[in-house]
């Protein structure tokens, strides 16, 4: 497999390069997989492009979630202006964990023209200290877009100068959008940052006093320590990823004994340093995490396993099943999850009676649409296709389970509406999963949508396979919504765009594969 | 221009981007990098919840250059888009923006549009790179794009069509209902008006603005470009007035017209006569809660150059209430700030207020806070309660500081979704009236 990193490099690679992940394809299951393997999915690219994120915008998540830090967006104050409902949500889901967050504080520098000419280095230094001064923050994420990444401003420099005036910690985060097509590259830049910028490990006597040699129960007490750390699994949570899902794993890992941590997100960076006071790294989401792990692997020793998404019965079960494998808890594991299998199995039989057959489409980030697309399987519905907003080796396995299970349907990789409503127009499903921003185009198709991720619902785990299970249910109850808008409103798009294939403009792709639908 | 923190405002494109998206049929198309559609899109998404629109948000066509295109131009990129945007988009004109990075790069828009073979629906260039301006700036340079570019010079006028000018939508979030509102209201004394961005309109609509004989800018900076091109280029005079909101206003607004259009004016006092008699009977019933509770208010308003006029009139001319302090929170030259004193100056004020120009959110607290007497121990001071606070979602913590109410009327607005909502003319006097009250009522 393709995932060459090298974390002593000042800028990460983007994804494309890294792994090879894919942005571009349309075709089968079978296809996308082939593709995959063989390597030529990173060769596809498209005649026609629609806007969609850039890497800087998904920077923002992880920044604006550590506790009571403050965000910089370096550029014009275009890329500074799209954080107004992070500070809601960053409240209303802290609160919900918890954890009492500032709200959403940043900055942009604002660059004018002339500060294009002489360059930002100044204003952004003076907001450094401005932010610090004002709000005495953990952190201070620096995000760094187009503008100042085409003419090449050096931020390290400023940022290196700026630290020793102020006493939060700054992190450099190199994310010019037009560096990375798959914006999910943004992860690896967050954590490249963090990385290099923070510590990992407790302090002495500032996170905890020694054990004094001397005191007759200083065996005993250092070995409940190291029990106590062998037991421990640290999960990684992400934007995506609700107060309610982290209760549903936590309560399913605790009840086979064992103790849980979840970082980075809602954490301090002074919390970070207990991420090494674990046994197991694990990640919900290898999209979000594997660079991460990877490094804690090398620089730490500490192991990792990318499970699965815990989503549905199946991958839920294999997300425990793998932890409580590395912990030696097998027997622990089986009994609970074939209780709690068997309790979600009785209740999601009413609701199998009323979706049974309907069919879904379901479009975002390619591990979590997959392994939605399976519980989606799991309750009856009838899946027609998927769209994953990039893809790479990595998704090989789950969508090999997909393709046995549901069968070789269409999967595209693509964040572009006019792909998506072609789809919708050939697929015509009954309703659909997807990321926030994509709904807005199947409503008005008239499929209703719900969102792939909603943080005020649970989704993961049983209980969040019921949740969903419901809101698959409620909403196919009543589509007037979108039954009336798409009676009344016209979609961009001219008639014979829809007798075209929806892959018509994406190149490097074998000609059968265009054919495909 | 300094730092900001948590701008009200966007870039040149993101208000070209919330312009385009509300005319209709347009489809635009970015030279830009793949997230300034997208995230532009959320941007003015925070204008009350304004949708993408017909071609918004990951409809946009958009020439994503990365990095190949940095290095090696980005012309035959956009070339190709532009023509694929003809074969799969459906519009009747088709707009070119541009944003920062493709500006800083250099590429020839104007050679590629030449080399594009003649499309049937029309294409213009309208050069919106980042950094120039801001999203007021963005909307004011479409609109002269379109004056310059697309819509036809008619020598004859329409002695009766107007054309409405001046409200940006998203970043002046009521902008249809208050257009909608201000054209009903010149309905009353029998002129139409073209408002380029309600929902009716169509794109013979925008072509026929030409025939207008008179431009009317409702804000007295955002916008004027616009009507100095038409006023150049398609003779077309025009006038600066307050956005109108409420009785007093929309009456003055109305004649201010009717005098410049030569309309009659008893005709006119007539027709808008029978308006204020229904304005004041609704009035009429609302007067016996405010008058058992004591509704009247301080106030701070909050807002761009266009609206914190309009609002602090309507609280001191028309209510009653005693605005103290106007925060004008988009960006301006020290002439625009000159035009908008004068323009405060030209006011009389029952209770004449501070004003105060202030991007920087921090700031505008630190202002009320550092300055008034209340934030003494002292027990008797001149404090500021009750406290009506009308700003942006971003200023309620303002109005918890202050211990005060709060209404969400300005860019950021995340607390409300906008419709049709309108606090413009005779409606929307009445309309602003219903939330201050309920604002005070909506705990029992």
């Amino acid at each position: 497999m393709k995932f060459d990193v090298n974390f002593d490099v000042q800028v990460p690679n983007p994804r494309e390069r890294q792994r090879a992940t894919a942005y571009a394809f349309g075709g089968c299951t079978s296809d996308l997989r082939k593709g995959s393997c063989a390597g030529c999915l990173g060769r596809c690219d498209r005649n026609f492009t629609q806007a969609m994120f850039c890497q800087m915008g998904v920077s923002t998540l992880i920044s604006f979630s550590t506790k009571d830090s403050v965000v910089i967006m370096h550029g014009p104050v275009g890329c500074g202006s799209q954080s107004h409902g992070v500070d809601f949500s960053i409240k209303q889901f802290g609160a919900a964990r918890g954890v009492k967050m500032e709200g959403a504080r940043w900055f942009s520098t604002n660059l004018n023209e002339s500060d294009v000419i002489r360059g930002g280095n100044e204003k952004l230094y003076d907001t450094i200290i401005e932010a610090d001064r004002r709000f005495h923050p953990t952190a201070i994420f620096v995000c760094n877009t187009c503008a100042p990444g085409v003419i090449g401003d050096d931020i390290e420099s400023v940022v290196d100068q700026a630290q020793k005036q102020v006493t939060a910690t700054i992190v450099p985060l190199h994310c010019p959008g037009f560096s990375a097509k798959v914006f999910s590259s943004a992860y690896d830049v967050v954590y490249h940052g963090i990385m290099h910028r923070f510590k990992f490990e407790p302090k002495k006597y500032i996170d905890y006093t020694p054990f004094d040699e001397t005191d007759p129960d200083y065996e005993l007490k250092k070995l409940a320590h190291e029990r106590k750390k062998s037991r421990t699994v640290n999960l990684y949570n992400a934007w995506s990823i609700g107060p309610g899902d982290e209760k549903e794993i936590r309560r399913l890992l605790e009840a086979i004994g064992l103790n849980v941590n979840i970082f980075v997100e809602f954490k301090e960076p002074d919390d970070w340093r207990f991420i090494t006071e674990a046994a197991l790294n694990v990640s919900f989401c290898h999209v979000h995490d594997v660079y991460f792990l990877e490094y804690l692997k090398r620089e730490f020793n500490i192991p990792y396993i990318l499970p699965t998404i815990p989503i549905g019965t199946d991958q839920t079960k294999k997300f425990v099943t793998a932890i409580a494998e590395f912990f030696g808890l097998e027997k622990e594991a089986e009994k609970l999850l074939r209780h709690e299998e068997e309790k979600l199995r009785k209740a999601l039989e009413p609701i199998r009676r009323n979706v049974e057959g309907k069919k879904v489409l379901i479009s975002g980030g390619f591990l979590r649409i997959g392994a939605t697309g399976l519980l989606a399987n799991e309750i009856g519905l009838k899946v027609v296709g998927f769209r994953n907003f990039n893809y790479d080796e990595f998704g090989d396995l789950l969508f090999g389970e997909i393709q046995e299970k549901i069968g070789d349907v269409q999967n595209s990789v693509s964040t572009q509406a006019n792909e998506l409503v072609n789809m919708v127009y050939k697929l015509k499903p009954d309703i659909a999963i997807s990321h926030p921003s994509v709904g807005v185009w199947l409503v008005k198709s008239g499929v209703p949508s719900l969102t792939l991720f909603a943080q005020r619902f649970t989704y993961f785990g049983f209980t969040g396979a019921y949740s969903l299970a419901r809101r698959i249910e409620r909403t196919l109850k009543n589509k007037a919504y979108s039954r009336n808008l798409a009676a009344h409103t016209r979609l961009p798009y001219q008639e014979q765009w829809y007798g075209k294939s929806p892959y018509h403009y994406i190149t490097g792709m074998p000609d059968t594969d265009k054919e495909a639908l | 221009m300094s730092f900001i923190e948590r701008p009200r405002f966007s870039c040149m494109l993101g208000g070209a981007l919330a312009t385009l998206t509300s005319l209709p049929r347009v489809i635009p198309i970015i030279h830009g990098a793949q997230g300034c559609g997208g995230q532009l899109t959320n941007s003015y998404a925070y204008g009350g919840y304004l949708g993408v629109g017909y071609c918004g948000g990951a409809s946009l066509p958009s020439s994503n250059v990365s990095e190949r295109e940095i290095i090696f131009g980005g012309a035959d990129r956009l070339k190709k888009e532009i023509e694929a945007a003809y074969e799969v988009m459906d519009g009747d004109l088709f707009v070119v923006v541009t944003s920062c990075m493709t500006d800083l790069i250099g590429d020839d828009v104007e050679a590629v549009l030449n080399e594009v073979e003649k499309p049937d629906s029309p294409l213009v260039y309208i050069d919106t790179g980042g950094f120039k301006g801001n999203s007021y700036y963005g909307y004011d340079i479409v609109i002269q794009g379109l004056f310059e570019q697309f819509i036809p010079v008619q020598e004859e006028k329409d002695p009766k069509l107007v054309n409405l000018l001046g409200l940006v939508p998203a970043y002046d979030p009521f902008f249809r209902g208050d257009l909608e509102e201000v054209r009903r209201i010149l309905s009353l004394i029998g002129v139409k008006a073209t408002t380029f961005l309600t929902p009716d309109q169509t794109i013979e609509d925008v072509k026929n603005a030409g025939k207008a004989s008179l431009n009317i800018l409702l804000s007295p900076v955002h916008g004027l470009k616009a009507v100095e091109s038409a006023k150049n280029i398609h003779g077309i005079d025009y006038i600066v007035e307050n956005l109108p909101i409420g009785s007093n206003a929309s009456v003055k607004f109305a004649l201010d017209v009717a005098e410049k259009l030569g309309i009659d004016r008893e005709f006119a006092e007539k027709a808008l006569q029978k308006e204020v008699d229904r304005y004041y009977q609704y009035v009429d019933r609302a007067t016996d809660v405010i008058a058992d509770t004591d509704f009247q208010n301080y106030a701070v308003v909050i807002n761009n150059s266009t609206e914190a006029l309009p609002y602090t009139l309507f609280l001191d001319n028309e209510i009653g209430w005693l605005p103290e302090y106007v925060f004008i929170t988009d960006e301006l030259n020290d002439k625009q700030k000159q035009l908008i004193r004068d323009r405060f100056e030209a006011e009389s004020f029952e209770n004449p207020p501070e004003l105060v120009f202030e991007t920087d959110t921090f700031k505008i607290q630190q202002h009320i806070t550092q300055n008034r007497p209340q934030f003494l121990s002292d027990t008797y001071n001149d404090t500021l309660d009750p406290v009506f606070v009308l700003g942006s979602t971003i200023d309620r913590k303002l109005a918890e500081v202050l211990g005060g109410k709060y209404l969400n009327t300005s860019f950021p607005v995340i607390s409300r979704i906008i419709i049709n909502h309108t606090y413009a003319g005779f409606n929307g006097g009445l309309a602003l009236l219903e939330d201050l009250i309920t604002g005070q009522v909506s705990g029992r």
